[in-house]
Parts: structure tokens; sequence; C-alpha cells
């Protein structure tokens, strides 16, 4: 409960403050947002299935963002920075999709 | 034959694929399975500690505006201005590149109709090949060197910083004008701004900040190049409107002026000027607009 009440006060808070996010970072944010996301549909699934943990909510986030980024980051340096970013889209995307499913037979029984 | 192992239960089809499966069926972190396992476990601490829960808290907190943030970024329109802006920069690149290289044509193409006109003129006698040089000088199709004073102007040093509030402190295109024609006054017999030479039809003009010669912009310093006796120039320019001028740049909006003498100044050659009339020697032809131009240009072939 902790989590999700400071999940929204962030984002409250991010929504009232106008951002500049640093050029450097700029490449990192689409995959920095789709790891959220992924993190932010598991959590939703743990709840529903009864198990959701704070501690694990939050861990989960932020280590899955900052691994997508140093992934990105790393291919950056290597030259296949496209590349993983893309492998890192589609491992997120298929994880998302199906805590998305899950979520659906959770809800709708189906 | 015979199988050791009891009957396998049916080998699924798609198992060559464990990756995707294994990707698509068991996609919830294991670590909430393994939380819920110690939570129930009988000794769990199923409390933790305030500071736990702050650390919690704050994190969600950072996470949350980190991704809030993240997404309005994303939002904003930043990657079609971004290409539009790309796409103008280089196209204006390429125009530069093409606009250089019809330059260098130009400049070639004039030095072969200058070896061309010398070479013509070559059974005409020296006589004629120094009255084209004397007049190419005068009327700036020729490059010429020699002593001279140079003038140069910068702006205050506000208004290069870029402050919008000191605009004014730019040199500006009357200010070069006036320094130009005070020259000429002065008894100049050739000038240049900053490599781009005066003739009779030059324009200084301005567009927006850019102050333009010829059509082609200079950045300041702007320094204007007058070929003469340097002494001569140098008393001359003082006698004519336009030193109170330059004083009164220098006094009222900080432009920085400075005048000096040179040995060797070189102006180089104004593009060649389109030839509008030609007439053949000898023959006083009126042209469509009633004047005379049989003193006009003359096509070197014609006058051999």
């Amino acid at each position: 409960m902790i989590a999700v009440l400071g999940l929204v006060a962030g984002v409250v808070v991010g929504l009232l403050i106008e951002p500049t996010v640093p050029a450097w970072l700029q490449p990192y944010l689409p995959i920095a947002v789709v790891a959220a996301l992924d993190a932010l549909f598991g959590g939703l699934r743990a709840h529903l299935d009864g198990v959701f943990d704070d501690k694990v909510f939050v861990v989960s986030f932020l280590s899955n963002v900052l691994v997508a980024a140093l992934i990105v980051f790393l291919g950056d340096q290597l030259g296949v920075g496209s590349q993983l970013t893309t492998a890192v889209v589609v491992v997120l995307g298929i994880r998302i999709f199906s805590n998305a499913a899950a979520i659906r037979r959770h809800v709708f029984k189906a | 034959m015979t199988d050791p192992r009891p009957a396998v239960p049916a080998r699924r089809l798609d198992a060559s694929m464990s990756l995707l499966i294994e990707a698509s069926t068991n996609p919830l972190d294991a670590g909430y399975a393994e939380a819920a396992a110690r939570r129930a476990h009988p000794h769990a601490r199923t409390r933790r500690g305030p500071a736990a829960v702050a650390l919690v808290a704050v994190l969600a907190v950072v996470v949350g505006l980190g991704t809030v943030w993240a997404a309005r970024e994303l939002r904003a329109p930043e990657p079609e201005v971004l290409q539009a802006r790309t796409a103008l920069q280089s196209e204006i690149e390429d125009r530069r590149d093409a606009a250089q290289a019809l330059a260098q044509r130009n400049a070639e193409l004039a030095a072969e109709v200058e070896a061309l006109s010398a070479e013509a003129l070559a059974g005409g006698g020296t006589a004629v090949l120094e009255a084209l040089a004397a007049q190419g000088a005068a009327v700036g199709t020729v490059a010429v060197g020699g002593p001279g004073l140079a003038v140069t102007l910068s702006d205050s040093a506000r208004a290069a910083a870029g402050d919008e509030q000191f605009a004014d402190e730019r040199v500006q295109d009357l200010d070069l004008q006036i320094v130009a024609n005070g020259l000429w006054e002065a008894g100049a017999e050739a000038i240049a701004i900053n490599g781009q030479r005066l003739t009779a039809v030059s324009a200084i003009r301005s567009a927006g900040q850019a102050i333009l010669v010829d059509l082609v912009p200079l950045v300041g310093p702007y320094r204007v190049e007058a070929v003469g006796d340097p002494a001569a120039l140098e008393t001359g320019l003082a006698r004519t409107a336009a030193a109170s001028h330059l004083a009164l740049l220098t006094s009222t909006y900080g432009i920085g002026v400075g005048t000096s003498r040179a040995d060797a100044l070189e102006l180089p050659a104004s593009p060649v000027p389109t030839l509008r009339y030609a007439t053949p020697i000898g023959e006083a032809v009126v042209a469509p607009g009633g004047l005379d131009v049989s003193g006009s240009v003359q096509s070197p072939g014609e006058s051999s």
C-alpha cells in the first residue's frame, strides 16, 4: 500500500513540476519507461494473485529500469545499441503482454 | 527395444522454443512468490521496521516521479522538430556547398577570361593592357594591392555577448556605408570590407542582424581596407563626416573603432560584373534607355 501511495504521490509531483531531463539521459528514457511499465504490470498481477509485496515491487521496478538502461548503455558503447534496445523491448514486451493476459484472466475470469 | 523410462508425458510441440515459453508463461517476478513464502513461514517477521517502510515509500515516489518525467519528456514533439531542423540544416549545407562550388567555378572562368583577354590584347601593345588594368582596378574587377588604411569596427562587448538588450550597440550597415564613403572621399583607390571588394554598384545593406555586402553576409569585426596613400587617407578621413560618426559610435554605443596604416593590403577582385552592353569600338550606339554606352565595357575580341 505504501508503495502504491508513494507511486501516486510521485506521479502527481511529476505532473506538477516541469521536467527537464538532461540530454545524456535521453536515449535511455524509452527503454526505462517500458521497463517501468513491465514492473507496473507485474505488480498489478501480483496484487491480483494476492502475493503483492511493497519491497519486491519497488526493488524490481528500480532494478528493471536500471538493468534495461545499463544494457542499452553497454550496447551504445559496443556499437549495437539499437539491436540491444530491440532485444530489451521484445523481452519486456512479451512479459508485459503475458502479465496483461494474467490480469485479464483475473478480472474477467476469461 | 526397451525403454527404461516410464512413459513420458506428451512432449510439448513447442518445446524447442523454451526461451519464449519461459518468457511468456512465467513472467511474474519470482521475488513476489518468495516474499509470499517468507510471509507464510511461521517465524517470519510480518511487520517491517519504520525505516524500511519509509525507504520503500521514498523509492516509490522516486520511481513514480522518474517515470512521469520520462514519459512527459518523450511525449514532447521534440523528434519532429529535431528532424525538421536536421533536414533544413543538411539542405542549407548542401546549398552552401553547391554555391561554393559555383563560386569557385566562376573564379576559374574569370581567371580564364582574364588570361584569354590578356593574350588577345597582347598584339595591341602595353598601352591597352595598362589602360585595362587601371580601369579594372577602378571598377573593381582586378585585384589590387599596396599601402593603405584599415578601419576596424567591432560590436560593443555587451552586444557581442549576445545580449538582446544592447542590440543597438552592434555595428550597422549605415556605419559601414559612412566609413566607406568617407574613405572614397579621402581619396581611396579601392576599398574592401572583410575581403568583399566594393565596386561602383556595390550595396552595403542589412538583413536582420547580418550586414550584407553585395548580398554576401559578413560577420564582425568589420575591417574596411582602403588602398591609397596612408597619410593622405588618414588625414582625409579625419576631415570627413565619417570621423565624427566614428567618434559618436565609440562614445555613445561603445563600438570599437580602430584605424591603422598598412604597408601591404591585398584587396581581391570583385566577381566579374554581368556584361549588359557591348559595342564595337568606333561606333557610337545609343542604348534602348537613351544612354550613350559607347564607353561601356568592351568585349576583348572586338577591341583588339
